[in-house]
């Protein structure tokens, strides 16, 4: 009775353990090819920096910003590649922090077309920062919670 | 025994669900199953900034537009690798290293510049991104294009993509901003030496405006301190620095003014000693094994 109720309690914490690993963030995110084309899209710029921005759908909205620093006078040119997200992430450049009551939006892809996945963003202003804001939809659909998806920003200077 | 078995099930319970908080990617939460039906979404905002850091290369550029000239000797001995065994001097070295190729191909100081890539992917297989150098074949077609500048300073851009995605990738975000304090650094170490060997060059605002990234790369290892518990000492060095900065009357003015413009700054040549001998004293704390 003893080795049964053993393998018994066994079982169960195996079950659990898998459970509980099945619950677990599913990435999605191919993020070579991502790049690449990202980078096809900022020639003839050079690369300066760039972030690949692992998305997690849940039942709120979400806010994810990226603060980028520039240099007066430069040249730059933003590329977004979303072609990796199944839901609509509005992605905004601003003049200021998500903080700032007073900051300016200068570029959105809030209306661009839903196929457009390659965005290219020139700024001009004279600053030392630019705030790139993900605005990530809540999910109701149960099989979209958890699952983590991925955009990639690259920034390329003259 | 039915009893007992009954008080373990909601500890294993437990024990599943610890699984899985524990695998829980950086700043992300676990939605709850109730949060399903919640239609008026509410906005989160913690843990959601990140930060980007512009790329040694183009501080190197940056700073050769201005008229930084090649000198001899001041970089770091590329033959000193061997000397860092963790993985903090690892890859605070590694982005010394980075902001000394940098210099080195833009002066066209070809020779040293090799010794430096050598290096870098040595130091990086260390750190667990030798991958950098595997996707097109970085570090061949580098040796191929020695005598063509532009082809160099592409291949070191590719470079630093690779790495800048490969940290992403790999959950090794919290290497971003040590390898990034130790290009800053020596960048500004090599500013200020070409600066003191040659006061009249015009490389004084832009050693001022690259300070103000100083900033960022606080921010960026403050929200990696609990991953590497040497960023603290670090830590109190760069925000003596920062602070060092921002107290210089000049600096503060144009920081709160609408058009900034560090042309317009005259700073001391005492204030400019005080950050140069800070700056100096942390780059001698890095590249010391």
């Amino acid at each position: 009775m003893k080795r049964i109720s053993l393998f018994l309690v066994l079982g169960i914490a195996g079950f659990f353990v898998l459970t509980g690993a099945s619950l677990q963030t599913e990435e999605v995110c191919d993020a070579k090819g991502i790049k690449e084309r990202a980078k096809d899209k900022l020639d003839p710029y050079k690369y300066d920096s760039g972030k690949l921005t692992k998305v997690t759908y849940k039942g709120k909205n979400q806010v994810k910003e990226t603060e980028v620093p520039v240099f007066i006078g430069e040249k730059y040119r933003m590329v977004f590649n979303t072609e990796a997200l199944t839901k609509p992430v509005v992605i905004s450049v601003y003049t200021k922090d998500k903080e700032t009551k007073d900051r300016k939006p200068l570029w959105t892809t809030k209306d661009k077309p839903a196929g457009e996945k390659l965005h290219v963003f020139e700024p001009d202003k004279r600053t030392l920062k630019y705030f790139v804001d993900y605005e990530v939809p809540a999910v109701t659909d149960s099989s979209f919670i958890n699952k983590q998806e991925c955009v990639v920003f690259m920034l390329g200077y003259k | 025994m039915k009893k007992c078995l009954l008080y373990l099930l909601p500890g294993l319970f437990l024990l599943g669900s610890c699984s899985n908080d524990g695998t829980k990617p950086e700043g992300e939460d676990t939605a709850s199953k109730d949060s399903l039906g919640n239609t008026e979404a509410t906005v989160e905002t913690e843990e959601t900034v990140s930060y980007t850091l512009p790329s040694p290369l183009q501080v190197a550029a940056l700073f050769k537009k201005s008229g930084l000239k090649y000198l001899p000797g001041i970089t770091h001995d590329a033959g000193s690798a061997s000397k860092y065994s963790d993985k903090f001097k690892l890859a605070q070295n590694m982005g010394v290293y980075s902001s000394d190729m940098a210099y080195t191909v833009l002066n066209k100081q070809n020779n040293e510049a090799i010794k430096y890539l050598k290096t870098i992917r040595e130091v990086a297989g260390q750190l667990n991104m030798g991958k950098v150098f595997d996707n097109g074949n970085l570090y061949e077609r580098f040796n191929k294009n020695l005598d063509s500048e532009d082809s160099l300073r592409g291949i070191i851009a590719e470079m630093q993509m690779e790495s800048d995605m490969l940290m992403a990738e790999n959950d090794q975000k919290h290497l971003y901003g040590i390898i990034y304090s130790g290009a800053w650094i020596e960048s500004m170490y090599i500013g200020a030496q070409v600066y003191n060997k040659n006061p009249e060059s015009k490389i004084v605002p832009k050693l001022l405006e690259q300070m103000t990234i100083l900033n960022n790369i606080i921010s960026e290892l403050k929200a990696n301190e609990a991953k590497e518990p040497a960023i603290t000492a670090l830590l109190v060095d760069l925000t003596d620095l920062q602070n060092t900065f921002t107290a210089i009357p000049s600096v503060k003015a144009v920081m709160e003014s609408e058009e900034i413009d560090f042309t317009k700054v005259e700073v001391k040549k005492e204030e400019l000693n005080s950050l140069f001998s800070k700056i100096e004293a942390i780059r001698k704390k890095i590249i010391n094994a």
